[in-house]
């Protein structure tokens, strides 16, 4: 963002400030190219984004006002209604480094075609009769910038390359259908033929897997399949009345096993910023604390009691106001442990790599049912492909029942980044569907 | 959605004449369309320019929200390929760039088009929305409903216009509303065109019915239904629009093959009329700016003309172009459709329910799904009610709908007479949101599982 933008962006908080006790001012502008390849078409799109947005009022009265562009003082401002606001005192965040590829320019035409390209020879090779059904390579940055009349200045720049890959395997009339999605701190940095493999994985265990009538043992669950199941926990986090849903699900005054640490901290992964949405500083903070809840994310003004506030307040766009949210949510993995390790640990069960379908998770009625397939394990080997099958109990069980994490930490864009290492649990039923 | 009562409402007047504000009607299209032509080099090739501006005006529990946004996409077309480039600007400038970037190898240089025209934002206005937020809450007490409900209210405006090297659509204009309601046991929402009196007995209608049925229990697995209009235009666009698009179609193969073929029962004619929708979001051009067509989607229950854009027509002697939507400057065109009709049977609607003793009448759908690979169909319903002696009689609680297609299609026995304006919701496939508008009949289905 240039120094006349962000000067045009002081003069609309300047003008603004005459008839209102509190003024917050945000422009961000992005740039992006895309590459999606489907059956019938190639589309490569560049994006030049550019908005911004002003919240001002009182504690009583306000309004927000979002416009694309450049700021400008020009505009004639929406009357404040109900719905007050405040806006906190600015702190200075502790040094924070941004990563080296925020500068880095952006994935070209060719390498982008180049990448894809590799994804579908690598799956042809592997696997003839698969076929992509759209793959999708998404390359961007970010900055934007925050003032508001308290004093705050604050920049956040941001950078992610992200690979969404959706395939088919026809045989017969049976099809079989898998997707990845695969993210890095640039498009360059995405590992194409890693992704293409994965695919192969997931359409052939679809093809070959069985499912067990009704069996139980130990799970061994992957990153993407625990990831899911996390983000069904989110309300327990993101509802400040959480309370009774936690009490619910708790045994003996735990939410989880001892092996469990949630935690939370806008420092930390690929989309990490020194400050949040309204230029609270960001950390981490340990929600759920080796097995015990310790609170909700609360933002400064949310806040009670011994409950710790962090910047977790996101803006998605210069178009939407700043709400609380994760940004990157993860459960804590054990450095120690190695994937193998938890693999040989499994004398009889299933190690679970993918999920089959959209999970069944209910906070309130105490279930969990997770559509998965991967492979059945004895003696810590691989015996045979697993697909159709339900990983079912209740999720208090789930959560009790999380007995070891390795080291593995993968993050997926789910509304932020939501992270987990491959994980034991114990307690759990596979079923047929 | 039916109304009964057409009285004019003054908020509404006063921001339609806002409305015929055309934000891109002084536009050099000769400069324009020139300089496109430039890029469009190959034959075949297609370039246009898509000019977009946009606004949403929010109420809810966080407060009041207005959000305008605008810019530019060009976009070259070249067999399979396609290049597009978005830019949040509306200047000529942005053209400019846009148009370069697009071209990839050409030189920088001038271009002979003059400076946009484009008429300023007009000051936000939201009276309406808070006088109709009052207006729900009367129309919720006169139904018992005591508990203060939570409300999002959006005002959608949206002026759109689409110059390409050989034609020049006018400026689209949209101009309707969405809304959420929620009460502890039970949630509406939907879109609506106008913000008057009957949209508020409307919904406030919706919800008691919701609060009656809350806690019932599901249906016992019934083989026959009785489907009101909204019900309708969920499975119409599950199950006929979304199946005969274009791009859905060719997964199975070329989708030239799906014309003549039959998919329900002579019963059904279903076209896709843009320029027959409500008038506020009325269309007469595509975002491809080709004329809209009315195009008949199934007649007597076979495909006619599936849902197609400029890029897929270019190579079909079969397919006509007319039906490319995209949610904004940022997305490629994609066959869509806007305004489902279903042409009216002969019976009425006591006589539906008088031929389905025993099953259940369905008027309300939260959600719909189709697979296009293998063509199943889920339908949610949230409740319904057991017909008795020809009358709706006592709620049933959530059951779903699910079946092929062209089973469901071919379970329809008879389409009711009376037309209503229904279903209109929120669209989207692929990243893609768009609104979707629908006016159609009560249908009769046997022989199809419906279960909770």
């Amino acid at each position: 963002m240039n120094h006349v933008e962000v000067a045009a962006l002081r003069s609309v908080m300047e003008t603004l400030e005459k008839g209102h006790e509190n003024v917050e001012v945000f422009a961000k502008v992005g740039r992006s190219r895309s590459l999606t390849l489907n059956i019938d078409r190639q589309v490569l799109s560049l994006h030049d984004e550019a908005g911004w947005a002003v919240r001002a009022g009182d504690d009583r009265r306000s309004f927000f006002h979002a416009v694309a562009g450049v700021p400008t003082v020009d505009l004639r401002w929406p009357t404040p209604a109900a719905g007050g606001l405040r806006l906190a005192q600015p702190l200075t965040p502790t040094p924070f480094v941004e990563p080296d590829t925020v500068d880095r320019a952006l994935v070209g035409e060719n390498e982008a075609q180049k990448l894809l390209a590799t994804v579908a020879s690598e799956l042809e090779s592997e696997l003839p009769k698969a076929r992509l059904l759209e793959a999708r390579l998404d390359d961007g940055s970010s900055e934007a910038r925050l003032l508001n009349n308290r004093g705050l200045d604050a920049r956040i720049r941001r950078r992610l390359g992200v690979l969404r890959l959706h395939a088919l395997l026809a045989e017969g009339t049976t099809t079989h259908v898998a997707d990845t999605v695969a993210i890095a701190a640039a498009a360059q940095e995405l590992d194409a033929r890693a992704a293409a493999r994965r695919l192969v994985d997931l359409l052939t265990i679809s093809r070959d897997g069985q499912a067990p009538e009704r069996d139980r043992g130990e799970m061994l669950l992957a990153p993407a399949v625990m990831i899911r199941i996390l983000a069904a926990l989110l309300p327990l986090f993101l509802e400040l009345d959480a309370e009774a849903r936690v009490t619910a699900l708790s045994r003996s005054g735990r939410l989880a096993s001892t092996a469990t640490t949630l935690i939370d901290d806008g420092r930390f992964g690929l989309l990490a910023a020194a400050v949040d949405g309204e230029g609270n500083p960001t950390r981490a903070i340990n929600l759920v604390e080796r097995g015990v809840y310790r609170q909700p994310l609360v933002s400064w003004a949310e806040a009670r009691g011994a409950q710790v506030a962090s910047g977790c307040v996101r803006r998605d766009s210069w178009r939407e106001p700043p709400r609380r949210g994760i940004s990157h949510f993860y459960l804590a993995p054990d450095n120690d442990v190695r994937v193998a390790d938890l693999l040989t640990a499994v004398a009889r069960g299933y190690y679970l790599i993918d999920l089959g379908g959209a999970p069944r998770i209910d906070l309130d009625q105490d279930r969990l049912t997770v559509p998965v397939r991967g492979f059945a394990l004895d003696g810590g080997r691989p015996k045979g492909a697993i697909s159709g099958a339900w990983l079912s109990g209740s999720l208090s069980g789930f959560l009790a029942g999380i007995a070891a994490t390795a080291r593995d930490l993968t993050f997926l864009p789910i509304e932020g980044l939501i992270g987990a290492p491959t994980t034991l649990v114990r307690g759990l039923e596979l079923r047929r569907d | 959605m039916a109304r009964s009562d057409d009285r004019p409402d003054r908020h509404l007047h006063h921001t339609l004449d806002s409305d015929h504000t055309l934000p891109f009607n002084d536009l050099d299209h000769t400069g324009i369309a020139r300089t496109l032509a430039q890029i469009a080099e190959r034959p075949g090739d297609l370039a246009d320019l898509y000019l977009e501006r946009r606004e949403e005006t929010a109420f809810d529990r966080f407060g009041l929200r207005v959000v305008r946004e605008e810019g530019v996409a060009v976009r070259l077309v070249r067999g399979a390929d396609v290049w597009l480039t978005a830019i949040d600007r509306l200047d000529a400038d942005a053209f400019g760039e846009a148009w370069r970037r697009t071209a990839r190898a050409m030189p920088r240089a001038t271009y002979p088009v003059r400076p946009f025209e484009i008429a300023k934002w007009q000051r936000p206005e939201h009276d309406e929305i808070f006088a109709w937020s009052g207006r729900l809450q009367r129309a919720l007490r006169s139904r018992r409903i005591r508990t203060p409900p939570q409300v999002s209210l959006r005002r959608h405006r949206a002026w759109t216009r689409v110059i390409g090297t050989r034609l020049s659509g006018g400026t689209e204009h949209e101009h309707f509303y969405s809304i959420d309601v929620e009460l502890p046991d039970a949630r509406w929402g939907g879109l609506v065109t106008k913000l008057d009196h009957n949209a508020a007995d409307d919904v406030a209608l919706q919800l008691s019915r919701a609060t009656q049925a809350h806690g019932a229990d599901p249906p016992s697995p019934t083989r026959a239904c009785v489907l009101g209009p909204q019900v309708v235009a969920v499975l119409l666009h599950e199950a006929v629009a979304h199946a005969l698009e274009v791009d859905i179609l060719a997964y199975g193969g070329h989708p030239e093959a799906a014309v003549g073929v039959r998919l329900g029962t002579d019963e059904i004619d279903v076209l896709d009329d843009p320029s027959s929708a409500p008038e506020s979001v009325r269309r007469q051009a595509d975002d491809e700016g080709l004329p809209v067509r009315r195009r008949w989607l199934l007649r007597g229950g076979v495909v006619e003309q599936p849902l197609c854009d400029s890029r897929w027509a270019a190579k079909s002697d079969v397919l006509v172009a007319g039906a490319g939507r995209r949610s904004g400057r940022h997305r490629a065109p994609a066959p869509r459709s806007s305004h489902l009709e279903l042409r009216p049977g002969e019976h009425t609607t006591d006589a539906l329910l008088a031929a389905t003793e025993g099953g259940l009448y369905l008027t309300a759908a939260s959600r719909g799904r189709l697979d296009p690979l293998s063509g199943h169909f889920i339908l949610e319903l949230p409740y319904g009610r057991r017909i008795t002696n020809g009358m709706p009689a006592e709620p049933v609680g959530p059951s779903v709908l699910r079946g092929h297609v062209s089973d469901l299609l071919r379970a329809v026995t008879a389409v009711g007479a009376e037309t209503a304006v229904a279903g209109a919701g929120w669209c989207a496939k692929d990243g893609m949101r768009l609104p979707v508008w629908a006016t159609v009949s009560p249908m009769r289905l046997e022989g199809v599982e419906i279960g909770s």
